[in-house]
């Protein structure tokens, strides 16, 4: 199955680590649609057919944290498969983050981590091509 | 435990993170360390970042040049010298870098429970930057074959914990 993946970040410069992470991990990749707040991550939800969200928390207009709540009120996305890709170290905030359900990659990230935990989160690790990570 | 000893710990502990940030963020590793002050030279690139909870500051960096392409080429992973990415602006390389360093720093000086809220990271104007509003808490400089930079955390000393048992 190829999946449909969100990319919410403000850095470009981190979706683009995020993307180029995601094409080489072996994993079957459909459209990967960026945005660069929660806004606009919750427009692009509405627009397009989304398998997987990877969500920053410190982002303007809307952050991280209010954007997966709204995810989680709304019906069409409630069960959408959230990670959230931060530098938050915060005890306190990530156990918050949790409870909606959500995995959590702490930035400094390796690919080895986001692949595993996306393999996690989507229960598609069979899909993983065999091809070792290439960085 | 003094407030210059307070001051040596929290050089170390920036020092610390911004070597395990550009380690592991952009594969760079620092060939000399030390704890030089950033307003004390001139910068190509100045950026900085607030934060709030419960102690507020600012984080800021200064970079060279030379040293800013290969930070955007190193984290992204292209060639030396090859485009970046559509849309992709090397300044978000360092703010980027700035916003990791804040997140992994806070935690160590306040604990894991405290909650800080992290603003975007901007871009300084070198004419109009400042040093700001706060007291210095930690300087950390880096050289590497690619360039220079320089980082300072300000912030409000007397909210700090391990200040305030020192009585700062």
């Amino acid at each position: 199955m190829a999946l449909n993946i969100l990319v919410v970040d403000d850095s470009s410069v981190t979706r683009a680590m995020i993307i180029k992470t995601l094409k080489m991990s072996g994993l079957s990749l459909g459209e990967i649609v960026q945005a660069a707040n929660g806004q606009e991550g919750l427009e692009k939800l509405d627009q397009n057919w989304i398998d997987l969200a990877l969500v920053d928390i410190n982002m303007p207009v809307m952050n991280g944290e209010v954007m997966i709540e709204r995810i989680r009120e709304n019906p069409e996305w409630d069960s959408l498969p959230v990670i959230v890709v931060s530098t938050e170290g915060s005890k306190t905030r990530i156990e918050r983050l949790l409870k909606h359900g959500v995995k959590f990659v702490h930035k400094p990230f390796s690919p080895e981590i986001v692949r595993e935990v996306i393999a996690e989160i989507t229960g598609i690790e069979n899909d993983f091509q065999t091809s070792e990570l290439d960085f | 435990m003094t407030s210059r000893q307070a001051n040596l710990i929290f050089n170390k502990l920036l020092l610390q993170t911004v070597d395990k940030a550009l380690s592991e963020l952009a594969f760079m590793i620092p060939g000399e360390v030390g704890t030089e002050k950033l307003y004390s030279q001139n910068w190509d690139h100045l950026c900085k970042v607030d934060f709030s909870g419960p102690f507020s500051g600012e984080l800021h960096v200064g970079i060279t040049n030379s040293m800013l392409m290969p930070l955007a080429e190193n984290m992204i992973g292209v060639e030396p010298g090859a485009e970046l990415p559509e849309g992709v602006c090397e300044l978000d390389a360092l703010k980027e870098l700035l916003n990791v360093i804040c997140g992994n720093l806070l935690p160590e000086i306040e604990g894991q429970e405290a909650v800080f809220d992290i603003s975007a990271p901007e871009v300084l104007q070198k004419e109009g930057a400042v040093k700001s509003q706060f007291s210095e808490l930690g300087n950390a400089s880096v050289s590497l074959d690619e360039g220079k930079a320089c980082f300072v955390i300000f912030a409000e000393l007397d909210k700090i914990t391990p200040m305030k048992k020192i009585g700062v």
